[in-house]
């Protein structure tokens, strides 16, 4: 295993605030929903990245790709029809469609970065709203 | 059993007729004893029919074999069973994959990995499939 994302799972064991990660299917005005629950590191804004439209319900997430895996998170889709040069995108990743659910409250996905280190994914951060 | 818990099979938006659609598999849950199986459809509009054959293997995925079978049609249902490893099954049988009859399942067979295979006919709207397994 890669010793960054080590690193990271034992920071995450140790010391995380556990979030659910929640995958909506929605037809008209039917929903479903995936969840899985994982521990994740929480960070408030501080004063100074609280510029532009950036307010105080940011809250910047990093998550481990090792929980997701063993969650088997969001479960059985249908596999991409794509082939070719085109890979689909891994399903395991978070996508700005997904939301969290933090302290109580529902918070939308902004934006998704997956870290990658020798070619495996050691860190996911997410940015949340709402 | 490695891995217990609950696990989603299926979750998608049904349109237009499926035929025989594989969802990709749950692995790795070797030692597995039991398996609840809960499968719901969310029913819009449209459609004719809907079946979803809840399936293992034990060969790595070159043969799947169907455990369960929920149909369903124009309506919304939840439908669920409950399935035993350890019941013996000492009359061989051949495997079916994707022709179960509906509403059945073969009680005492699991595997260490499983998934959910769909056909539709007919062409739904506002319709959700989802699956569900508690594994243990």
């Amino acid at each position: 295993m890669n010793q960054l994302l080590a690193q990271l799972d034992r920071r995450l064991e140790q010391r995380g605030e556990d979030i659910i990660l929640r995958k909506r299917t929605n037809a008209g005005s039917t929903g479903s929903n995936v969840d899985c629950v994982i521990p994740a590191i929480v960070r408030a804004l501080t004063v100074e990245q609280l510029i532009g439209s950036i307010t105080q319900q940011n809250f910047f997430i990093i998550i481990s790709p090792t929980h997701i895996i063993r969650a088997q998170w969001p479960g059985g889709r249908t596999p991409a029809a794509t082939g070719g040069l085109i890979i689909p995108s891994d399903p395991r990743i978070p996508t700005t469609s997904d939301s969290v659910i933090l302290r109580g409250a529902t918070k939308a996905v902004q934006r998704v970065a997956p870290v990658f280190d020798a070619g495996g994914c050691i860190r996911i951060e997410l940015s949340v709203i709402g | 059993m490695l891995n217990p818990g609950d696990y989603s099979l299926a979750d998608l938006a049904v349109t237009t007729a499926l035929t025989g659609i594989a969802q990709t598999p749950i692995q790795n849950l070797e030692g597995i004893l039991a398996a609840t199986i809960e499968a719901k459809l969310s029913y819009g509009s449209g459609g004719t029919s809907l079946k979803a054959w809840v399936q293992v293997t034990i060969d790595d995925g070159q043969t799947w074999m169907d455990i369960a079978c929920f149909a369903f049609t124009t309506a919304s249902a939840i439908k669920v069973v409950n399935l035993s490893g350890l019941t013996p099954v000492t009359t061989a049988f051949a495997p079916s994959d994707g022709a179960m009859a509906d509403d059945t399942v073969k009680d005492g067979v699991l595997g260490s990995a499983m998934r959910v295979k769909l056909t539709s006919t007919g062409t739904y709207a506002n319709t959700i499939m989802s699956v569900k397994v508690s594994v243990r």
